[in-house]
């Protein structure tokens, strides 16, 4: 079976480079790239883990996480949160939204992969 | 910041009572030393076996002198 | 031996005894033990410099002639002494304050460090002085010759003996009151030794009294009834001429140059002025306590042709007492020989300052006086003078000695003195006074002075001829020297004070209302007339003199060490990283107030002007003078509204507060959006590099694909960096244009050429206007095009349209180039539109997603670098970028 992944994110090379890295796991992903409506894709998805960047034009990252868990059908899907900024302050904040787990860019990949495994199991 | 010069701090204005005094008596002096104020007290006379004249005027001007004196201590303990 | 070399023997002796005090005193004030120096009894005693020959011999015998007329000229200076809290006490901290070296100077600063009222100001003081130093040497010859001649020698000659002293003069002026060249400097041999020849007089004149009250009468009441009773005059005591030389000797004691001297620059501590408001009146009391009985027994016991102006001397000889005698002659020699030496003191500083400093400058124009040594030739220029106020003093002696005219000239010179009288107290107390009201009233004043008082006084022999002193010029009767207008006073005196005085002040009022005060001026007038109030210390603009030239020029003239001191701690106080302080205005008046202290004003600005390129007083002086001016004002109010005053200075701290708390937050925001911009290409090249790394062969498509990812991100990282270089040296203006004149096609062809690439890409059309290319522009091609290229690329990446059109379109419409960038897309949203000339900044729309990044901001500060504007003016039928440059004519006309 196959565990599907939603990436949400803006830059296309690191979204070309996310799916590849995960393809190659054989997790199936779904990739969007706008922060407007990144919700009810979430809720038309469905997916086992979403991976959610924090600056996206239109919405931020943690409005968007917000919105995930008030939605009942998928408020208890995971969610990495990636951010460019790396402050504490970010950390902090994402904790409070109800992130899963935090990670800063760059990252490498070997740890990224193993904490979308361990957030999939 | 205007930076401390290597000269005596400047003296402090003492109290209001003082500044009408120290600021009255030069008046007060010019009043009874020159003008025809004068004249009232300096007719021929005697007054302690000196003529009058040099009485008042010697004693006006030592009545002065014995008041600048009480201001300047004044504004001397003021600064101190 | 007789006994004028007996009275020769003594004088020498005193004389030397007053070098050896003079010497002392200075070696105690270079070891720094001021106690004893600094004390306010020394001060006061210095002041008696007041009491001259003339009042010494002349008390008496104004008494004698007129009885108790004498004392006028000692109330005058009580009043001013104990109204000290009124004018005195605003003089000497002006004086302190703006290191003031001479009355000239002291009007002089006051009126815009004016050199031409400096000048008159030293004119008017050497003309009255030098009489007054005549009056001096003749009161010596004289008393010598009294002296001799009752011993039943053969008089010396007055000539020889006046030549002496004043030789003698000037070598003890030169030796000691040369000694430092801060003329702001106290001179504290010179004062030590005037201080004992003030109570050498007293007690001399004191002893000549009791021994007549005590000696030939008996006791006070004795000798009032061998007293003429019409000499009182009682009854009638006050009348004019008593409130005229009541106010000229008030007016003296603050306008004569050596009084100026001891009081306000020999002052070094406020509160003994305190103490010389009551001292100083008692001395003056002493002083006049015996005249009377002395008058009084002279008439009486000496036969009527005797002089009462030697009654002093007389008296005590008539009676045996050569000792009493001798001692009376040194109280009269103290007298003369104080007076004449700071009197010369006081001259020489004027005219070294004033008349030799400035001509020197003048001459040497194109140098910079920093390159030379101003020390020395301000000493020997000061040396020089001494010499040259007693030579005059000596020719004056000379050519009118032993004629009548010396025997009025005392009051005379008052009054000529006097004429600074009402530019010097409207200077203290009136914002409005201007220098050219000074100028007129002092030069109105002086010129009645001369005519009504001085050239009547040499008799009809001087310009003035006895016809017109009786009649006036051609027979005009209203124009008679000593009855103006027929007015009627009789007495010359007040008839002099009435018109010179008057006149002075009516034009110093009505000019002074009629004309506008300088920038300097009122710069000046603040501070003088505020000096009491809390000025509050300026904002530093930095100049652009280099602090080099400063240093050079305050060596020059505050000598070596004592400029590296000041500099010191001054760049300390401005708490700079480099041992020199930055020259900012307020340094630069600190430091020109300093140089004041050597040369006066006038010169120090001169020099100063000449040194930082001859600024003017500039806008930010005025706006500091605005500033100063509004907090004084405010700091009067504060009296009665001190918790206003808390509350205002709390609401403008929290203000600052909050300013700075923004600051700081803007800050973080652009680290964090730098930090942002940064991390995002290096995640693509760190996963892209770890995949290259860790993963089995790939094939050889990917590889590829992965290799030009990094290659390009590496790319867009190099230049965000250049990026935020770029911007943040064109925010500090710090940028090195390069201007040529080029014709405009060139740069818009190098910017489409630059983005042809994207162009194509988009299948875009580019619409130019040929024609209005073709004119000339004279700015720096590099910039500008990377300008447009910036505004081309971001309309083909944010247009949004299916077929874009981007037109690049000129046009000179008034003294500005217009180069508008448009597109054909949707435009830029109302809330974008304000956020997109800063830095990341983040649009909201979707078709521009993603971050601005630094193109525009930096182009912004390009397009301002070259003097111009960019802005948006687009509408919602497409994006537009607007370039509008300033046309330089001159070049444009140079290149067509």
């Amino acid at each position: 079976m196959h565990e599907r992944v939603l990436l949400i994110e803006d830059e296309p090379h690191i979204v070309e480079a996310l799916s590849f890295l995960l393809t190659r796991e054989g997790i199936s992903v779904s990739t969007h790239s706008d922060g407007i409506d990144a919700a009810q894709t979430v809720a038309r998805l469905a997916p086992d883990l979403v991976i959610l960047d924090v600056m996206l034009p239109g919405k931020s990252g943690f409005d968007i996480l917000a919105e995930i868990r008030q939605a009942e059908a998928v408020a208890n899907t995971p969610v990495l949160m990636l951010t460019a900024k790396g402050q504490l302050r970010d950390r902090a904040a994402a904790q409070a939204a109800g992130a899963s787990l935090f990670m800063t860019k760059p990252f490498s990949n070997k740890e990224i992969i193993a904490n979308v495994k361990s957030l999939l199991k | 910041m205007t930076t401390p010069q290597s000269r005596a701090a400047p003296t402090k204005a003492p109290g209001r009572r003082f500044r009408d005094l120290a600021t009255l008596l030069p008046i007060l002096g010019v009043l009874l030393l020159a003008t025809p104020i004068v004249s009232i007290f300096t007719q021929s006379g005697q007054i302690f076996g000196l003529p009058s004249p040099i009485f008042y005027i010697f004693g006006i001007w030592a009545g002065l002198i014995v008041l600048a004196f009480a201001l300047a201590r004044r504004a001397n303990r003021a600064n101190r | 031996m007789g006994s004028f070399n007996l009275l020769v023997s003594i004088c020498l002796i005193y004389v030397l005894a007053l070098f050896l005090i003079a010497y002392v005193a200075e070696r105690a004030a270079d070891r720094g033990r001021f106690n004893f120096l600094r004390s306010p009894l020394v001060y006061t005693l210095s002041i008696s410099v007041y009491c001259t020959a003339w009042t010494y011999y002349g008390a008496v015998g104004s008494a004698a002639r007129n009885g108790l007329e004498f004392i006028t000229i000692y109330l005058g200076p009580t009043l001013v002494f104990i109204g000290w809290w009124w004018v005195l006490r605003k003089l000497v901290r002006i004086g302190r304050e703006q290191r003031i070296t001479s009355i000239a100077d002291l009007l002089s600063s006051r009126y815009g460090k004016s050199g031409p009222l400096a000048v008159l100001v030293t004119l008017l003081a050497v003309i009255g002085t030098t009489p007054y130093i005549a009056l001096q040497l003749q009161s010596l010859a004289l008393s010598f010759e009294v002296f001799t001649t009752s011993g039943g020698e053969e008089a010396p000659s007055p000539t020889s003996t006046a030549f002496y002293v004043a030789v003698g003069l000037a070598v003890f002026t030169i030796v000691f009151g040369t000694r430092n060249l801060d003329a702001n400097e106290r001179h504290h041999g010179v004062v030590t030794a005037i201080a004992v020849e003030a109570i050498v007089k007293l007690a001399a004149l004191l002893s000549v009294g009791i021994f007549v009250v005590w000696g030939v009468a008996n006791g006070p009441t004795d000798i009032f009834t061998r007293m003429d009773p019409e000499l009182l005059n009682a009854g009638e005591i006050f009348n004019k001429r008593w409130l005229t030389l009541t106010l000229l000797s008030a007016t003296a004691i603050l306008c004569l140059p050596r009084m100026f001297q001891v009081i306000v620059v020999e002052n070094d501590n406020e509160r003994n002025l305190a103490t010389a408001s009551w001292a100083f009146p008692l001395y003056l009391f002493l002083m006049s306590l015996f005249v009377l009985p002395i008058a009084i027994a002279g008439l009486s016991t000496l036969p009527s042709n005797a002089n009462p102006d030697l009654f002093v001397l007389t008296v005590p000889l008539a009676q045996g007492q050569s000792t009493l005698a001798t001692f009376a002659f040194l109280g009269g020699f103290s007298s003369a020989t104080s007076m004449v030496i700071v009197a010369s003191i006081a001259l020489s500083t004027m005219m070294s300052n004033h008349i030799v400093l400035p001509l020197w400058l003048r001459v040497n124009a194109s140098r910079n006086p920093a390159s030379d040594d101003v020390r020395l030739l301000l000493l020997r220029s000061r040396r020089v003078s001494i010499a040259v106020v007693l030579a005059l003093g000596f020719l004056y002696f000379q050519f009118t000695g032993g004629t009548g005219a010396l025997a009025s000239i005392g009051l005379i010179a008052f009054l000529g003195v006097a004429q600074v009288l009402p530019a010097m107290i409207g200077g203290l107390f009136w914002s409005s006074a201007t220098r050219s009201a000074a100028i007129t009233g002092i030069c109105v004043g002086f010129a009645f002075w001369a005519y009504t008082l001085f050239l009547p006084s040499f008799g009809g022999s001087f310009i003035l001829t006895s016809s017109t002193l009786a009649n006036g010029p051609f027979g005009i009767s209203g124009l008679t020297p000593h009855n103006l207008l027929n007015v009627q006073i009789n007495d010359p005196l007040v008839h002099a004070v009435f018109w010179s005085l008057g006149m002075n002040t009516f034009v110093f009022v009505l000019v002074s209302v009629m004309t506008t005060p300088s920038a300097i001026e009122r710069l000046q007038s603040v501070q003088f007339i505020n000096v009491f109030g809390q000025i509050s210390a300026r904002r530093g603009i930095t100049r652009s003199t280099p602090i080099e030239d400063l240093l050079v020029l305050a060596q020059r003239i505050l000598g070596r060490e004592e400029a590296m001191a000041l500099f010191k701690t001054q760049a300390v106080a401005q708490d700079t990283d480099t041992p020199l302080p930055d020259p900012t205005s307020e340094f630069i008046t600190t430091l020109e107030r300093e140089i004041a202290g050597n040369v006066g004003a006038a010169a120090a600005h001169a020099m100063m002007g000449q040194v930082t390129g001859g600024a003017e007083i500039s806008f930010e002086d005025m706006i500091a003078v605005a500033d100063e001016t509004a907090q004084i004002m405010e700091y009067s109010a504060r009296l009665e509204t001190q918790s206003t005053e808390l509350a205002q200075t709390a609401e403008q701290l929290r203000t600052a507060n909050d300013k700075l708390t923004e600051l700081s937050k803007q800050k973080d925001t652009f680290l964090s959006q730098v930090s942002h911009e940064l991390r995002t290409p290096m995640t693509s090249i760190r996963t892209f590099a770890e995949i290259l790394r860790d993963s089995d062969p790939l094939e050889p498509e990917q590889l590829n694909n992965f290799a030009s990812i990094i290659h390009d991100e590496s790319i867009r990282l190099t230049r965000l960096l250049d990026d935020i270089l770029d911007l943040s040296f064109m925010e500090n203006g710090r940028v090195q244009l390069h201007m040529e004149t080029v014709p405009l096609s060139k740069i818009i062809d190098r910017a489409l050429t630059t983005t042809q690439a994207q162009v194509n890409d988009q299948g875009a059309k580019i619409l130019r206007d040929a024609d209005a290319e073709k004119m000339m522009l004279y700015t720096d091609p590099d910039r500008l095009s990377q300008v447009l290229i910036n505004l081309v690329s971001n309309a083909l990446k944010h247009c949004g349209a299916d077929q874009p059109e981007i037109a690049v379109l000129s046009g000179i419409y008034g003294d500005q180039l217009i180069i508008d960038v448009a597109d054909n897309g949707s435009g830029i949203s109302k809330d974008d539109i304000e956020i997109i000339f800063e830095k990341f900044a983040k649009l909201s729309s979707k078709v521009t997603a993603g971050s601005a990044g630094l193109g525009l901001p930096i182009s912004r500060e390009i397009v301002k670098n070259l003097g111009g504007t960019l802005s948006y003016e687009g509408t919602q039928n497409g994006a537009i970028f607007r370039v509008a440059l300033p046309i330089a004519n001159e070049h444009q006309q140079a290149a067509q």
